[in-house]
């Protein structure tokens, strides 16, 4: 089961992963069917280098990485998820707000309290609240369940949305000006 | 991070620290991998790049897959597909790195919002676009009026970075000419 859609890019993003939790995890593993590149950063570096040759070996084509640096993985990266605990989040904004600036973040605290702290801490970098409870549909093998995707940049929440329909997820979209319609998907598969 | 950016604008233009300061704000830092594309033929073009460290090129690929480079852009080079980005339509160029880059990047967006905020940068863009303009019509005129030899020539004469930094059989393509042609040429010159 398979969804394609109109707004398909060609060009390659790159996915920066900050935080190898459950969660972490489990969107390294995702996007293995796409064909973005990934790149993994956790405070363990063992723990990431491992998932990252794990998955290539499962994976062949998969371009993912791991970096041990969060800084590096945000400069290179065009997308950041942050998949840190919230008492870290903080250390974390500070260190790559920088690398940061103007580029899609992802909270996925699920608590918009949490999203509107970062958004000051990093503010000028276009934070959409995302995949928060995605561990428990995947271990739950839920296909096809609505996935809330929020932020303020429509262009943003168009690029995290398309994130969640390659997990076989229906993106719903909350707080911009410009919604992002799930009429253009259509069910191939 | 931004200092090759600052270092070229100051050349043209010149901004308080304040307005330094709120331009920062706008731009989007960006590495770029050898061989990584900034932009593919399809997509809608997004962003202007100025590159700070490394080389990158735009190019057309012809139904044979034969490409076709366009321009490079080493250290303090703008590069973009401007037809994409002013009209929103699908982009008809190709930009990859040639090298390890490091970028910054510009939305459309970003770029009005610098240009009404501080109006010395649209200063700047109408002096980028007019040379800009300036050097299509001299590339233009050179692959239509100069022998092979004169092309390689023009171009070890005006860009030598390029000559040194970038693959021949790059360098043949942008000359319009196949590698062995630039190759013979090249033989020939070191005769003289």
């Amino acid at each position: 089961l398979h969804y394609q859609t109109a707004i398909e890019m060609r060009t390659k993003q790159t996915i920066a992963i900050i935080g190898l939790g459950e969660l972490g995890k489990r969107l390294g593993t995702a996007f293995a069917v796409g064909k973005d590149r990934v790149l993994l950063f956790d405070k363990d570096e063992l723990e990431a280098r491992s998932l990252a040759a794990q998955l290539k070996e499962s994976h062949a084509n998969y371009d993912i990485e791991a970096l041990t640096c969060s800084a590096d993985a945000c400069w290179e990266a065009d997308v950041i998820i942050l998949t840190v605990a919230n008492e870290e989040q903080a250390n974390v904004a500070n260190y790559i707000r920088e690398y940061a600036n103007q580029k899609i973040v992802v909270n996925t605290s699920g608590d918009h309290n949490e999203a509107n702290d970062l958004q000051q801490l990093l503010p000028h970098s276009r934070i959409i609240t995302a995949f928060h409870d995605l561990p428990t549909r995947l271990a739950g093998n839920a296909i096809n369940t609505e996935c809330n995707v929020d932020g303020e940049d429509a262009d943003a929440i168009e690029i995290i949305a398309e994130l969640a329909r390659l997990m076989d997820f229906k993106p719903v979209t909350r707080g911009c000006t410009k919604q992002v319609s799930t009429d253009e998907t259509i069910l191939v598969g | 991070m931004y200092d090759v950016l600052f270092t070229k604008l100051a050349e043209k233009i010149s901004l308080t620290q304040e307005e330094t300061d709120l331009f920062k704000t706008f731009l989007t830092p960006k590495k770029l991998r050898r061989k990584q594309y900034l932009l593919q033929e399809g997509d809608v073009c997004k962003y202007v790049a100025f590159v700070e460290k490394g080389a990158l090129r735009s190019y057309t690929t012809d139904d044979k897959g034969s490409d076709y480079i366009l321009q490079f852009a080493l250290e303090g080079w703008w590069i973009s597909d401007m037809y994409s980005l002013l009209t929103g339509e699908a982009a008809t160029q190709n930009i990859d790195a040639i090298e390890d880059s490091e970028l910054v990047l510009i939305s459309k967006a970003a770029q009005e919002e610098i240009m009404q905020r501080i109006p010395k940068y649209e200063h700047y863009m109408r002096l980028l676009l007019q040379n800009a303009y300036i050097a299509a019509q001299r590339r233009i005129n050179n692959m239509a009026s100069l022998t092979t030899e004169d092309k390689y020539k023009k171009l070890v004469d005006t860009y030598p970075d390029i000559v040194q930094r970038v693959p021949q059989h790059m360098i043949a393509s942008y000359l319009g000419l196949t590698p062995e042609t630039l190759s013979r040429a090249r033989k020939q010159m070191s005769r003289k």
